[in-house]
């Protein structure tokens, strides 16, 4: 489940994977492995979508995705939103 | 093509005085790119750059001082440079062929290109994992 707190780590290391694992967060960290892998999809995928460059069904499927992998609470998707549309990503 | 780590005998013979001869394994020097990566090269009886002494110091020192993600990719890319410059013969690099690779990340911005640049280097090989 992806939490405001895994997405302000995630940024904080600007999603990279490579830094993260040379100073063994995946193992003593807050995101694993396949949560950080979950987040770099998504990201990829909700960028498609901001950038409008995805259809709408893939768009609806994306959403849910994203509802369904996020903490309940919307303030959660903003922030995953907000990160999207950064350069880094 | 690189089967595993190498071996190395180290001893020999200094101002008359004879020293036995000490086997010391070095374990062949492996790079990798992606998560997962890291691992594998361990499990095949690699060294990667995080195992050295000087990665536990400087992982220790990132955790003790916090600098910013800039300065950490400097500190870990030159560690990495420094790191390729010192390797020899056939070097593996172990890469995620699944989730693919950031194109900013520290072998691609400090370690290749040393390695490129390394008379020693005899081989790169790029093994490819499917975690």
């Amino acid at each position: 489940m992806i939490t405001l707190q895994k997405l302000k780590e995630f940024e904080q290391y600007e999603g990279r994977d490579d830094l993260y694992q040379l100073e063994d967060k995946f193992d003593e960290g807050i995101i694993s492995s396949s949560e950080w892998t979950l987040i770099t999809d998504l990201m990829g995928e909700v960028r498609l979508i901001l950038n409008n460059l995805a259809s709408e069904e893939y768009s609806k499927r994306i959403i849910e995705k994203l509802n369904r992998s996020c903490d309940g609470n919307g303030v959660v998707i903003e922030y995953f939103i907000k990160i999207a549309n950064q350069n880094w990503i | 093509m690189v089967d595993g780590p190498e071996t190395w005998l180290v001893g020999g013979l200094s101002g008359g005085i004879k020293f036995s001869a000490k086997k010391i394994a070095i374990k062949q020097r492996a790079f990798w790119i992606g998560k997962g990566s890291e691992k594998m090269a361990l499990d095949a009886g690699f060294e990667t750059i995080g195992e050295t002494r000087a990665g536990r110091n400087l992982k220790d020192l990132i955790a003790r001082t916090k600098p910013s993600l800039a300065e950490r990719d400097a500190m870990w890319g030159r560690l990495g440079k420094v790191y390729a410059e010192g390797a020899r013969g056939n070097i593996p690099v172990f890469q995620n062929a699944t989730e693919g690779m950031r194109i900013n990340n520290v072998f691609k911005k400090y370690e290749y290109s040393a390695l490129l640049n390394n008379p020693f280097v005899t081989n790169i090989e790029f093994r490819f994992n499917y975690p």
